[in-house]
C-alpha cells in the first residue's frame, strides 16, 4: 500500500518511528531516575568526615573517689567535700585551664533550684584560681535564650564575681562530631570549642526530678553540650544520658543536693517542689554520684535505667558504698575519714 | 517523507507546551525542596535554635491576657509563643507532659515589679485545647500543702506562685521571690486573665462520681495517657483515699461504649497478670470485677456501663473491696 502524504492518518512507518522515539524517551527518563536514585538517603550531616570525640579530663591514677557532706551553706559544704578528697589541689594544678560545665538550662531564679546555684559556681571558680588555675570558664547550651538564662539564674554574675569567664553558646562554637562507640551521638553538633584549650573539666549539677528521665543529675548535665534539635533524643533519654557520660570523662563532678527538686522537674516553678536535703556530693565517679543522688530523690535504680546502663558500660559503679565515700558535716564540723 | 505540519495540530502543540511547562515547574519544585532539606536530619545550620523557631510579639506590652497590669508591674520581656513543635525549647523534658495531654500553644512573658527590688514574674498561659486537658496538667502537677484560691474552679497558690485553670487554659504565674508583695500582683494578674479571657463552662466529668467519704482533699487528678504504665489507659480520673492510715486510689474513666469499657477492664487485668499479678477468687457484688494481688498490694478492676473503674494500692483485700463497692454504688446512681 502506498502512503498518501496528504492523509492525517498514521501509516505503519510513521507509527513505528514514533513508537521507537517514545520508547527511547521513556527509557532515558527511567535511566535518569535510576541514576539519581539514592537507596541510602542523605547522610546525617553535611560534614561527612565527622570527628570521633572523647572528652577525657580525668586524672590518671586518681581512681574513684567520693565525698558526701551535710550542711546548709553551699560554699562551706563544697569546700569541705573537696577537702575530704585531699583539697582542690588534688585536682587543680598551677596553670590549669578549667571549664565549669554548669546547668543553666532555664531562665529561672536561683531559688527554684532548676539550675546550678550561683554560690557554688563562685566558690568553685575561686578555689580553682586560688589553686593556681590560669583560667576558669563557665559554659552551657541552655534550653531557653542563653543570655537570659545566664543572667536571670545569677550564674553570669557569680562567675564574674570570682574572676571566671562565661562562654555563651554561638554557632561557631559547635562542631559536628561522633562520640566514640556511640549509637545516638553521631554526626551531631557538640559544644566543642570551649573545650579546645581546656585541661580540666568540672561538672556542676543540681539534683532534680525530671519528667522524662526520672532524674537530672551529673550525667544528664552533659546534655547541655548538645546542639541542634536535641529534643529528639528524648525518645531514648536513658541511652543518650549513658552516651553523654561515656563521651565526657570529667576531672570530677559536683552534685548539689542542698535543695532538691523533688517534683515537677526539670522546670519546677514553685518552692513547694523543693526539699532541703542539705547535702553536697563531690566525686570522680559520676555514676556513683548519681546513684547516691537517686537515694535522696527517693528513686530506686530500677526507676533510673540510665544509671544501670552507665554502669554496664563501665563508666562507674552504681554501688556508691564500694567507693567508701568520705562523709562530713559543716554543722558539726566532724568528718569520718576514708579507711 | 512525513509532513509534520499536517500531522500535528495546533491543539497538540499547545498541550505539549503546557505539559512540558508543568514538568519544568515540578522539577524546579523538587530542586528547591532538596536544597532546603530538613535540618533535623542534616543539621545544616541548626546548631542553635533559630530566632524564627521561637515567635515573639513585637511589643513588650502586647500580651493582652493580663492587661491592664497591676500598679507597678511592667513587662520585662516580650511575649514568647511556642507550639507543639518547639515547646521543649521552653520547658525541656516537661514538654511530654503537656503534649500527651493535648497541648496546642504556650504564651509566656516576664514582668517586673517596679516597687520591689529583684522581683520579677513569669506568666505561662498554656492553651490545652479543652478544659479536660487543662485540668489534666493542672491536677498532675498540683503542689502539696498549697492554698486553694476561689478565683477559679481550679486554682491554688504557693509561697511564690499561682496556678489555675480557666476553660481550656492552664496558667502559671511564678515569681522570683517570696514575699507578700509578689503574692498580690500574681493573684491580681490571674484575676485579670480570667476577666479578659472568655471560656466555655467545664463539662461535667467523672470527678463528681467519686465517693466523698475518706477522700483526700484536692486529690482528684486526670491522667491523660499511659496511666499506671499501661499504654491503653488514657483519660483516667483518679482520687486518693485514706483508710486507717493507709492510702489507696480509686479511678474512673468514661469510655466510648459499655463494650469498650468492658474490653479495657479486661485488657488492664491481663496487663497486671502479665506483670506478676495473681488473681484472687472472691465474692464481690460487682459483675465481672477482678481482684488482683500485685507487688504486695491489691487492685480491683471492673466496668459498669460505659465506665471503666477500679481501686489500686490497697494494703489488703478488704480495703480494696470496701472502696470498690462504694465506687460501684456511686456509678449505679
Amino acid at each position: 500500500m502506498i502512503p498518501n502524504p496528504n492523509s492525517d492518518e498514521l501509516n505503519r512507518r510513521q507509527f513505528l518511528n514514533r513508537f521507537a522515539k517514545a520508547g527511547i524517551s521513556i527509557s532515558a527518563a527511567c535511566a535518569a531516575g535510576f541514576w539519581f536514585y539514592d537507596a541510602k538517603g542523605p547522610a546525617a550531616s553535611i560534614n561527612k568526615r565527622s570527628e570521633i570525640v572523647q572528652f577525657d579530663f580525668s586524672i590518671e591514677g586518681l581512681g574513684q573517689k567520693m565525698s558526701i557532706v551535710q550542711g546548709e551553706d553551699r560554699a562551706a559544704t563544697l569546700r569541705m567535700a573537696l577537702k575530704l578528697l585531699g583539697g582542690i589541689e588534688t585536682f587543680i594544678k598551677k596553670g590549669d585551664r578549667v571549664l565549669l560545665k554548669v546547668n543553666a538550662a532555664f531562665a529561672t531564679p536561683a531559688m527554684l533550684s532548676a539550675t546550678t546555684h550561683p554560690e557554688i559556681i563562685t566558690e568553685m571558680a575561686r578555689l580553682c584560681l586560688k589553686a593556681g588555675a590560669a583560667s576558669v570558664v563557665v559554659t552551657d547550651n541552655p534550653i531557653n535564650d542563653p543570655a537570659s538564662c545566664f543572667t536571670l539564674t545569677g550564674i553570669a554574675e557569680a562567675a564574674r564575681k570570682a574572676g571566671a569567664k562565661v562562654i555563651l553558646p554561638r554557632d561557631d562554637l559547635f562542631v559536628t562530631m561522633t562520640a566514640k562507640d556511640a549509637k545516638l551521638i553521631q554526626n551531631w553538633p557538640v559544644l566543642y570549642k570551649p573545650f579546645a584549650d581546656i585541661n580540666k573539666v568540672i561538672g556542676m549539677a543540681p539534683l532534680k526530678d525530671h519528667h522524662r528521665s526520672g532524674a537530672s543529675m551529673t550525667m544528664k548535665n552533659w546534655y547541655g553540650l548538645l546542639g541542634g534539635r536535641r529534643n529528639i533524643f528524648h525518645q531514648d533519654i536513658h541511652g543518650i544520658i549513658m552516651e553523654l557520660a561515656k563521651m565526657v570523662k570529667p576531672t570530677f563532678v559536683v552534685l548539689d543536693a542542698t535543695t532538691t527538686m523533688m517534683t515537677n522537674g526539670p522546670t519546677g516553678g514553685s518552692l513547694s517542689d523543693l526539699k532541703n536535703t542539705h547535702t553536697m556530693i563531690v566525686s570522680t565517679d559520676q555514676v556513683a554520684a548519681d546513684a547516691f543522688g537517686a537515694s535522696l530523690l527517693g528513686r530506686s535504680l530500677d526507676q533510673l535505667p540510665f544509671i544501670g546502663k552507665a554502669e554496664a558500660a563501665g563508666l562507674g559503679t552504681a554501688d556508691y558504698q564500694k567507693l567508701n565515700p568520705v562523709t562530713g558535716s559543716t554543722s558539726t564540723k566532724s568528718s569520718s575519714e576514708q579507711p | 517523507m512525513i509532513h509534520k505540519s499536517k500531522n500535528i495540530s495546533r491543539l497538540q502543540t499547545v498541550l505539549s507546551m503546557v505539559i512540558l511547562s508543568v514538568l519544568m515547574i515540578i522539577g524546579a519544585g523538587i530542586w528547591i525542596a532538596q536544597s532546603q532539606f530538613n535540618t533535623a536530619v542534616l543539621q545544616k545550620g541548626a546548631f542553635l535554635p533559630k530566632p524564627t523557631q521561637k515567635k515573639t510579639s513585637s511589643q513588650l506590652s502586647s500580651n493582652p491576657y493580663f492587661l491592664p497590669l497591676p500598679e507597678g508591674i511592667q513587662p520585662l520581656t516580650k511575649a514568647e509563643i511556642f507550639d507543639a513543635g518547639n515547646l521543649s525549647d521552653k520547658i525541656n523534658g516537661k514538654a511530654e507532659l503537656y503534649l500527651s495531654a493535648g497541648f496546642t500553644r504556650l504564651v509566656s512573658q516576664r514582668f517586673k515589679d517596679d516597687g520591689t527590688a529583684d522581683l520579677w514574674m513569669e506568666a505561662f498561659v498554656y492553651d490545652m485545647g479543652n478544659s479536660q486537658n487543662a485540668f489534666s496538667v493542672f491536677s498532675t502537677q498540683r503542689r502539696e500543702g498549697s492554698e486553694s484560691l476561689d478565683l477559679a474552679e481550679n486554682a491554688y497558690r504557693t509561697s511564690n506562685a499561682v496556678f489555675l485553670t480557666h476553660g481550656r487554659y492552664y496558667v502559671e504565674i511564678i515569681a522570683s521571690k517570696v514575699s507578700e508583695e509578689e503574692r498580690q500582683p500574681g493573684k491580681l494578674m490571674a484575676v485579670t486573665f480570667i476577666r479578659n479571657t472568655p471560656s466555655e463552662k467545664a463539662a461535667l466529668n467523672e470527678s463528681a462520681l467519686f465517693p466523698e467519704k475518706a477522700m483526700v482533699k484536692n486529690s482528684i487528678a486526670l491522667i491523660a495517657s499511659n496511666a499506671f504504665g499501661f499504654d491503653g489507659l488514657d483519660k483516667i480520673y483518679t482520687a486518693e483515699y485514706e483508710f486507717d492510715d493507709h492510702s489507696l486510689m480509686a479511678y474512673l474513666s468514661r469510655r466510648g461504649s459499655p463494650a469498650e469499657a468492658t474490653k479495657m477492664a479486661s485488657a488492664y487485668g491481663k496487663f497486671l497478670l502479665a506483670f506478676g499479678g495473681k488473681q484472687i477468687e472472691t465474692q464481690l457484688p460487682i459483675k465481672g470485677a477482678r481482684l488482683i494481688e500485685v507487688l504486695d498490694t491489691y487492685e480491683i478492676v471492673f466496668s459498669h456501663g460505659s465506665y471503666l473503674a477500679g481501686v489500686r494500692d490497697a494494703v489488703n483485700a478488704d480495703q480494696a473491696k470496701n472502696l470498690a463497692i462504694r465506687l460501684y454504688d456511686q456509678l449505679k446512681e
